[in-house]
């Protein structure tokens, strides 16, 4: 289902300028900087507890900043909440999956929240997420009775809802069997070859080919 | 926009008819309390009609104090509430779907049942008539101004204490109005009066609550 999108309209931009962030009296990272344009990743690094899921949640707006700002498109995320949210998809450390919602009711809340570009009534396309994401024929099973991986495929189909040109995902992979890290992978190739931009942490290594993947240490900006 | 409330809404109600032990349980709480009561003071029906309305509010209060948490608890547990907040959807709007179907699994139960029990404790006919009118204005009331309580207490691990010390006090005048309403028509005087600001109160909360919580929220998830 990823060929036949078309290109992301506009070309976007993330900037973040001299980002601090404090944590019980200590300053998770100080001072960073970086600038993400269409057909780029940037892969977070760092230690446990160096603040990268602390860092994407700041990119979302949910965690806000002590110092310093998020841009995109040149205006501050602060004051166009409504536009942002509109071209982001966040895949956070939960799920933000409903156990006792089946399948496909939690695909219908997804898409009604996020404004999908798709119909909630469009059987079809439904279909078409669910197969993709491997979770074909488990429509009405309920969230509870999904494994681990399964869950977290259901999560990921969040990004694949909308035209959103930025996707912050939180360790995507965990969890994942080969089929679904391979999946993951497509999908994000598909995303910036579509011209996205991509916000990523990650333990394992993401195989993504022809795409210029910046790499920022957060251990070393502390 | 109207799409995005009533899933939340049928969300929310899916999920309650799912989990119905929790369902049952402040209806069955509120009933325990009332019913307790004769057993405390003696089954004396003068005494007994002369504090029902009082009863019955308090116990109303109670069971609606007793099952607040569940507004944005679970929410906030799963990420589904990061969503919410990031989504492409006024996040008052959501919020005021939700403490709607909060009405609806808590106050409504206690709505249909408080004149009953009341009938028990041989309140006059006369009176049950304006305990409904209360019951009906009055409950809504609890979940909106709870909603604020809930979310801004949502974040800390153990807020239990400390909601009930900050939505009691503002639930006070609805317990005040509402039971002079019911003494009122007990004694044949006209209920307009409490009646009209309880509906003022009822108005003021829904339209102001689901900004404040909101506001709220994003202090709490940050």
């Amino acid at each position: 289902m990823f060929k036949s999108l078309p290109a992301y309209t506009g070309s976007q931009s993330l900037t973040v300028k001299h980002l601090a962030i404090e944590k019980q009296d200590r300053w998770l990272f100080k001072d960073v900087n970086f600038e993400l344009q269409p057909k780029e990743v940037l892969h977070l690094e760092g230690e446990n507890g160096a603040g990268k899921t602390t860092l994407l949640r700041a990119i979302c707006g949910l965690t806000l900043a002590d110092k310093g700002d998020i841009f995109w498109n040149d205006i501050s995320i602060q004051r166009q909440a409504y536009d942002y949210h509109l071209q982001l998809s966040y895949l956070g450390h939960s799920d933000g999956i409903k156990q006792d919602l089946t399948v496909l009711e939690n695909l219908r809340v997804s898409m009604v929240l996020s404004r999908s570009i798709y119909k909630v009534s469009d059987k079809a396309i439904l279909h078409d997420i669910l197969d993709s994401i491997g979770l074909k024929n488990k429509e009405n099973t309920l969230a509870f009775n999904l494994s681990a991986g399964q869950r977290r495929r259901l999560a990921f189909a969040r990004c694949l809802l909308n035209d959103s040109a930025l996707w912050v995902l939180d360790e995507p992979l965990t969890a994942l069997d080969i089929k679904g890290v391979a999946f993951i992978e497509q999908a994000i190739q598909a995303h910036i070859e579509r011209g996205g931009l991509a916000v990523i942490t990650s333990h394992q290594p993401l195989k993504i080919k022809n795409v210029r993947c910046t790499r920022l240490n957060l251990s070393a900006v502390a | 926009m109207l799409q995005a409330f009533f899933i939340i809404l049928q969300r929310d109600l899916i999920l309650a008819i799912r989990h119905r032990a929790e369902l049952m349980n402040p209806v069955l709480f509120f009933v325990l309390v009332v019913v307790l009561f004769p057993l405390g003071v003696g089954a004396d029906i003068a005494i007994l009609e002369r504090i029902a309305p009082g009863i019955i509010w308090i116990a109303a209060l109670l069971s609606a104090l007793l099952s607040l948490d569940r507004i944005f608890r679970t929410d906030m547990e799963d990420g589904s509430l990061e969503q919410m907040l990031i989504s492409a959807q006024p996040m008052s709007l959501l919020i005021l779907a939700k403490i709607i179907a909060h009405w609806l699994i808590t106050g409504l139960p206690v709505v249909v049942v408080g004149p009953l029990l009341a009938l028990f404790l041989g309140l006059p006919a006369a009176a049950i008539e304006t305990l409904l009118i209360t019951l009906l204005v009055g409950t809504p009331i609890l979940s909106a101004i709870g909603s604020v309580g809930v979310a801004l207490t949502v974040g800390l691990r153990r807020g239990g204490v400390i909601l009930s010390l900050l939505v009691l006090p503002l639930y006070v005048p609805v317990l005040i109005f509402a039971s002079q309403a019911v003494d009122a028509a007990a004694a044949g005087f006209p209920v307009l009066a409490p009646v009209a600001m309880l509906s003022a109160l009822l108005l003021l909360s829904l339209s102001l609550t689901p900004w404040a919580a909101s506001a709220a929220l994003k202090m709490s998830v940050s």
